[in-house]
């Protein structure tokens, strides 16, 4: 069964953005659905200028991880730093320098939390914090109010496919280009491109430990040439000073660079006797760049294909991770023998390109065309997509070389999404959910501490997912008796304006001119946060509370907080089935 | 089904309650409730200590010589040590051999009255040494494997469903779902029993029952008529929680038997335990964390911060232990991490990532007053990669021995895939 018009247009507005702004449903019905899911396809054709006016507030957005990671110090490095400066003042000023006090449980300057506004606090942070809060508000702040809400919504689907746990070491640093410089530019694009980024991201590579990924030492080889490694000129005595496990120590230039390699060698091989650091290959990315990130974990690979994977991108690592993360191929970390991926044969001697062609190769494998395609139906169609639409999807996939664009428009004018199972079939996600409120009823927000807090609380903590795979797209993983009561928590709070750093302006949602019986009220209020009427229980159930007046009964609350009938019939729309879904 | 002792004392009805009243879910779930006053239920505590506790120096084996050496600065000295002056703190002796860390000093009546026991050189054959991997294998008992998306106690929950199950059959303290707890059967998530309710009522004054929000009628009644079962059923079950805990936790709770938890959030969670497991909610197995164990810097020794925390763990356990008093015989407390830490101290007067470690099993079931497991010792052939003590027992053992001996577990392959559970190689802590 078909769905009617104006179904089609708030079914399409669901899936394709983080639910309707005010107006957006009368816009799109005006435009009409294909000149809509064009204009969403295409956001470098939509002007956006007034959301990057609003980013421009938040300046760790524009660094690169090492600007971070030096303007950002974690606040015991920076007590460490400003006890040392206290130091000095005290001896050059015999003192009389202001006292840093610290907590000793926490590590950090003694706040008196309760005394302090939303902006203040978010004013406050610092270090690493700091830079994963500014980047937590850019998403929200982006899901909320960019006009290219597929590109958003593409950003957030593939930041999950390609997942990172953002508290693993420095990675708390390299998040924030890996969404701007890896993930962003290609959302729409040639999944190979996209491919390609993460795997040369400094977070990715960080995060999988592909860094340490080389080809296992040769103890008792002193030369370039016994170890058939290629001279590409690059330079001998800066690749060999950059080594992957010394974080701190300053790599040998100029003439100590010989003596300075024959140490490592030696360091190496002490190391090694003792189990550390074992410099060898690391097949961590290699198995999640195939079980998670392309063929999937059914798509056909052994675990031979996994270590030959690995040999593959041997060398692919970064400078010090801790100072200066920045991709670079090390040739001495490369195995440059030949090597045998999913039945390919990679001819020995050759560098870089061993890692391009093995990301070529399974960017382009049916086993991927097939995994993407199914994730990017179960995102949106449904948690058990019709195989038929995922057939088609993956069909031009494969024809169209990984294109994400083309394949999003195949499965977006299926008869398959426009079907009635899958009209609000799909369970917002915490982000959603929140980003969906917050456009419905058109809220200012600083996308603050508490939002940021409620995600955590409805079981979606921002860049704390630990497994690179990343949350499960379906229903089950979100909703329980605990993060249902968190959600009905945030639409409550958010329609009667106790979310500190949000307001709402409930006149953007109620008809004008006020005398309407309630059930008018209601479905007037629905209208404008659904589109359309709500199911009869959840209407019955408002008109019953409504009735019983006993919303007016508790008189402790504070002047700020909205106890009118609006507000009840918001929060209680917002906290509906049908609202959570999508 | 065999009429076990669990069924029957299910089945005989209600409790005793004393002079209490009966909270109306009693009325629509059947079996909802043990036989006997404080008896019939098992409870299971998990507690995960992240991070990577260092259990050489948790509990510490005195008797290995060349633990003194690997550790100059951070050892704790034995037991009469003649290098410890006039009250110097030491080891805390347990068997001679072992002893405990002076900061948990708490539990060493627990020791003593054979309700404690300490399982050593316990852990996973996995080498990781990446934190977020190992405490991923462990709670999902599976090491090495990642695809694992549930936890091994969940599937311990889901192959051994319970008739009229309450919502608080499982609880995980704190914030968040663990994965411990992941799965198809639902826990709850609490970090506090007050805070468990829809907001916006005044915070309930000082000994009197909170009220309910104006609007919990309205949400409830909204779900409960709508045919979104997935909704309505995770809804019934909030609203029934939020209701149950607001009777318990309207006032003031003191804690027995003069009992004081600590302050911090192992204290908190296991004052919430304490709280349901005496309100007879039907709770079964609770999870609760505590993080700062990871001291690869300025470890410290008899003190410092590993003493800090181990003091709160013991405290925060002799406290439970007290506070429940005679319920503690059904049950059992069991702490794990993720691996330990290195034998040798390092250059930062700290530990690294190690390999085995130990664990606590407390309880009034427990065969306590002993220290499990084979020792493998500290000498430069037994160590594990020549920097870590060795394993001895896999964890997935002392787990397999609490869920079988403790919980009644029947479907083990399914609760630990991939491994064969056998009772054989089952340390015997639980007789």
């Amino acid at each position: 069964m078909i769905l009617s018009n104006d179904r089609q247009v708030i079914h399409l507005v669901n899936r394709i953005s983080f639910g309707p702004s005010l107006g957006e449903i009368a816009r799109v019905q005006k435009m009409g659905l294909e000149t809509y899911l064009d204009e969403q396809l295409h956001p470098e054709k939509v002007d956006d200028a007034a959301t990057e006016q609003r980013l421009s507030a938040l300046p760790t957005l524009r660094m690169t991880s090492e600007e971070l990671i030096e303007n950002y110090p974690p606040p015991r490095k920076a007590f460490r730093q400003a006890q040392k400066n206290q130091q000095l003042q005290q001896n050059m000023f015999g003192g009389a320098a202001p006292v840093v006090r610290m907590n000793s449980m926490e590590m950090a300057p003694v706040q008196n939390r309760a005394a302090m506004r939303a902006e203040e606090r978010l004013e406050n942070l610092r270090g690493p914090r700091r830079v994963l809060v500014e980047l937590a508000r850019e998403e929200i702040w982006r899901a909320v109010y960019s006009k290219r809400q597929l590109q958003e919504v593409m950003v957030q689907f593939w930041m999950n496919h390609f997942n990172i746990y953002s508290l693993k070491g420095p990675d708390r640093y390299m998040l924030t280009s890996f969404e701007r410089d890896a993930i962003r530019p290609h959302v729409l694009d040639s999944f190979e491109n996209l491919l390609v980024a993460t795997a040369k991201s400094p977070a990715m590579l960080f995060y999988l430990d592909n860094w340490m990924n080389s080809a296992p030492p040769l103890h008792d080889v002193e030369t370039l040439e016994h170890r058939k490694i290629p001279d590409r000129g690059e330079d001998f005595q800066r690749e060999a000073a950059l080594r992957p496990f010394d974080g701190r120590r300053l790599g040998g230039f100029g003439g100590g660079g010989f003596r300075r390699e024959a140490w490592n060698r030696r360091r190496e091989r002490r190391q090694a006797k003792k189990g550390k650091n074992r410099r060898g290959l690391n097949e961590n990315y290699g198995r999640e760049l195939m079980e998670l990130h392309t063929l999937g974990v059914n798509g056909g690979y052994t675990q031979t294909d996994v270590i030959e994977v690995a040999r593959c991108l041997t060398g692919w690592t970064t400078r010090r991770p801790r100072q200066t993360p920045e991709f670079f191929f090390n040739p001495r970390m490369h195995d440059y023998g030949p090597k045998l991926v999913l039945g390919r044969k990679f001819p020995a001697g050759r560098g870089i390109e061993d890692g391009y062609e093995v990301l070529h190769l399974l960017a382009h494998h049916p086993s991927t065309a097939r995994h993407i395609s199914f994730e990017l139906c179960r995102r949106f169609v449904a948690d058990n997509p019709p195989q038929s639409v995922v057939d088609r999807a993956t069909d031009t996939f494969q024809a169209s070389g990984g294109d994400t664009r083309k394949v999003l428009k195949t499965i977006l004018t299926s008869p398959e999404f426009y079907s009635a199972p899958a009209y609000r079939a799909k369970v917002k996600s915490p982000f959603e959910y929140v980003a969906s409120s917050l456009r419905a009823l058109d809220a200012r927000t600083d996308a603050g501490l508490p939002v940021i807090l409620a995600l955590a609380r409805m079981g979606e903590p921002m860049f704390q997912y630990q497994a690179p795979s990343g949350f499960a797209d379906q229903a089950s993983t979100w909703i329980n008796s605990s993060t249902l009561l968190w959600r009905m928590n945030f639409a409550m709070m958010l329609a009667s304006q106790r979310i500190p750093g949000t307001e709402i302006d409930l006149s953007n949602i109620t008809a004008s001119g006020g005398g309407l019986n309630q059930e008018d009220s209601v479905r007037g209020i629905s209208g404008r946060l659904l589109g359309e009427a709500p199911l009869p229980g959840t209407e019955k159930a408002i008109l019953a509370k409504l009735r019983s007046g006993s919303h007016l009964e508790n008189v402790n609350f504070s002047p700020r907080e909205d106890r009118s009938e609006a507000a009840i019939i918001a929060g209680l729309l917002l906290a509906s089935t049908e609202f959570q879904r999508r | 089904m065999a009429v076990t002792r669990r069924f029957f004392l299910k089945a005989s009805g209600l409790s005793l309650f004393g002079a209490g009243v009966v909270p109306s879910f009693m009325r629509r779930t059947a079996f909802a409730l043990p036989g006997k006053m404080g008896g019939g239920r098992k409870v299971l505590v998990a507690i995960f200590q992240r991070g990577a506790v260092d259990g050489l120096n948790m509990v510490i084996p005195f008797g290995e010589k060349d633990y003194f050496s690997m550790r100059p600065t951070i050892a704790i000295p034995e037991p009469h040590a003649a290098s410890a002056g006039d009250g110097a703190a030491t080891a805390v002796d347990l068997d001679g051999f072992f002893g405990l860390h002076p900061s948990l000093a708490s539990m060493q009546p627990l020791f003593d009255a054979k309700q404690l026991a300490v399982v050593h050189a316990v852990g996973s054959p996995d080498n990781t040494r990446s934190h977020f991997d190992a405490q991923d294998y462990m709670e999902t008992a599976t090491p090495g494997v990642k695809s694992t998306r549930d936890g091994w106690l969940n599937r311990y929950l889901h192959t051994q469903p319970e008739a009229g199950a309450t919502p608080f059959r499982a609880v995980a303290l704190g914030s968040r779902m663990p994965l411990t707890l992941a799965g198809r059967a639902s826990s709850l998530v609490l970090d506090e029993i007050k805070n468990f309710r829809l907001l916006g009522t005044p915070d309930p004054r000082p000994f009197q029952l909170p009220t309910p929000a104006a609007e919990e009628d309205a949400f409830e009644e909204m779900y409960a008529s709508s045919s979104d079962s997935l909704f309505s059923k995770a809804a019934a079950e909030t609203f029934e929680a939020i209701r149950t805990l607001r009777r318990i936790g309207g006032n003031e709770y003191q804690p027995a038997n003069g009992a004081r938890y600590p302050q911090g959030r192992l204290g908190t969670a296991l004052q919430q335990v304490a709280q349901l497991i005496k309100a007879d909610v039907g709770l079964e197995a609770a999870f609760a964390d505590v993080g700062g164990w990871d001291t690869h810097v300025n470890q410290g020794g008899v003190e410092g911060q590993l003493a800090n925390n181990l003091k709160q763990l013991g405290d925060a356990l002799a406290a439970f232990h007290k506070d429940l008093g005679g319920r503690m015989e059904n049950v059992v407390v069991l702490t794990m991490s993720e691996f330990g830490r290195t034998a040798r101290e390092n250059g930062n007067r700290g530990t690294d990532h190690g390999h085995a470690n130990a664990m606590f099993v407390l309880g009034g079931p427990v065969k306590g007053g002993r220290v499990y497991g084979r020792w493998p010792g500290l000498k430069p052939g037994q160590l594990h990669q020549d920097r870590d003590l060795a394993l001895t027992t896999d964890f997935r053992d002392v787990f397999a021995e609490v869920a079988v001996r403790h919980l009644g577990a029947r479907d083990i392959a399914q609760i630990f895939p991939g491994y064969a559970v056998s009772p054989a190689n089952f340390k015997g802590f639980l007789g």
